[in-house]
């Protein structure tokens, strides 16, 4: 859609910007501590996914105050945000626009899912994946970030890369699946306090 | 007149932040436990900040069953990219915006990620401004018009910094009961304002010098943007929109030192910021 593309990239260009190559030496490296602390793959991908978690949950908040001060009031989040699951697509876009400066595509395959492909990968651009860790999902923390950004939106859903330009193909892929829709109120927190 | 306190909840009703910013008298000085209704202050403020949270929540419940459900799903796109209609914008906010009573008045800011920032403040006319910065001429015109007409009592017209040429002028007209777009005529500007000010001489000595010499319409795009309309209702809310978006993303959202899940505000300079933020409006006093 126009509008979140547009929205992307307006803010994209007002964002304060960092070395991309820094970026994607940063992020290798610090993959590269993750593997010398924890040897197995699946710790380090699920270590990966609770960082780009814990990213997600700050990046949203960012990311919805920018755009609602781009048009006045109506953020794209809130506009989207009371219509269907799949609106988040463009959200989603707009925001990997914003923050990596990536543009993305994205294919709705159902209510309740979509995917989003990237062309390239901002943190993948010096990388290859050694033989004994074919296994490893590289980009997991971008799973996390887009599960951490949904999940603030009240959306719980999984995220995982289908396809990935380390492991042969020609794209990256991420699949993204809608497991519930989780009910607002006041949690117990505000009972206990 | 006063800010009383600002509080900032999360979407489950957990307290991130509170600041008051006077004591209140039920709260027994804050510490003084002689009177027995005040047995213990703390627990207090905690039941007060749980019923704000409370009242917000449903009323936000009660402000969206209420409104129309048929927000076009094609006109989405549309409003998003007009955005030079604030009016159009505005249709798709439903949040609560503020809670009025004859003294005080409860502002609420709710961000889409579930945030809410409650301003609670004593009902003020803002005063006629010191020397005005470089303001923008918003469209507050017809603003100007309600909050002087609901301040029957008092008659000083709310001024803008008076930079704003066309702002100040319909605040004139608005005497007369019509909001008109800006004329700027400077006699009757001045005449006007003669008649209408009750402030002192040497602010009408500014304005009316500065009237003559300034047509700013630049912006402050990096400076803290003081409230340009003479609404007190627009300008608490561009006030609270410039705590959210420039003071908590940045330090707070953005401090490594922040825990989502546990919130520690305090060690973030979010606190020291908002205080001098608000201590700078000029409605804060």
């Amino acid at each position: 859609m126009a509008s979140a593309s547009s929205v992307g990239n307006v803010l994209w260009h007002k964002q304060s910007k960092v070395n991309a190559e820094l970026f994607a030496l940063t992020y290798g490296a610090m993959v590269g501590e993750l593997m010398r602390d924890l040897e197995k793959t699946d710790k380090i991908q699920e270590e990966l996914d609770r960082m780009g978690h814990s990213i997600g949950i700050r990046c949203i908040e960012e990311f919805l105050a920018k755009s609602a001060a781009e048009h006045q009031g109506v953020s794209v989040g809130a506009a989207l945000k009371s219509q269907m699951f799949t609106d988040t697509s463009e959200l989603l876009k707009a925001s990997l626009k914003m923050f990596l400066g990536v543009t993305a595509e994205s294919t709705i395959k159902s209510d309740t899912s979509y995917t989003i492909t990237l062309v390239d990968n901002p943190l993948t651009i010096f990388v290859e994946l050694p033989e004994d860790r074919s296994e490893l999902e590289y980009s997991q923390l971008l799973c996390g970030m887009v599960r951490g950004m949904l999940e603030m939106l009240q959306y719980d859903v999984t995220c995982k890369m289908t396809q990935s330009q380390l492991k042969g193909s020609e794209v990256n892929e991420m699949l993204i699946d809608l497991k519930q829709v989780l009910q607002e109120g006041a949690g117990e927190d505000y009972h206990d306090e | 007149m006063p800010v009383h306190s600002l509080h900032i909840f999360d979407r489950k009703g957990k307290t991130l932040f509170t600041k008051r910013f006077i004591k209140e008298p039920q709260s027994g000085g804050g510490g003084d436990n002689t009177t027995a209704a005040t047995a213990d202050p703390d627990q207090l403020l905690a039941e007060q900040r749980k019923l704000v949270f409370g009242m917000l929540f449903s009323l936000r419940e009660v402000a969206a069953s209420l409104s129309p459900t048929n927000t076009p799903a094609t006109s989405v796109s549309n409003s998003n990219s007009n955005s030079n209609s604030n009016n159009k914008n505005n249709h798709n906010d439903y949040g609560l915006h503020s809670v009025r009573t004859g003294a005080t008045t409860l502002y609420n800011y709710e961000t889409n990620s579930g945030l809410r920032f409650a301003l609670y403040i004593a009902n003020f006319q803002l005063p006629p401004p010191p020397p005005p910065p470089p303001v923008t001429t918003t469209t507050t015109t017809a603003t100007t018009t309600n909050s002087s007409s609901s301040n029957a009592a008092n008659t000083t017209i709310p001024t803008t910094p008076g930079g704003g040429l066309n702002s100040t002028t319909a605040g004139g007209s608005a005497l007369g009961g019509a909001a008109s777009e800006a004329e700027t005529s400077t006699s009757s500007l001045s005449t006007e304002l003669l008649l209408s000010l009750k402030s002192s001489s040497t602010v009408v000595g500014s304005v009316v010098a500065t009237t003559t010499t300034t047509t700013t319409t630049a912006t402050t795009p990096t400076v803290v943007p003081t409230p340009v309309a003479a609404a007190p209702d627009t300008s608490v809310r561009a006030a609270l929109d410039y705590i959210y978006n420039d003071l908590w993303i940045q330090c707070v959202t953005r401090s490594p030192l922040y825990r989502p899940t546990e919130p520690n505000v305090a060690e973030t300079n979010f606190e020291a910021k908002v205080t001098s933020f608000l201590r700078a409006q000029p409605w804060f006093r």
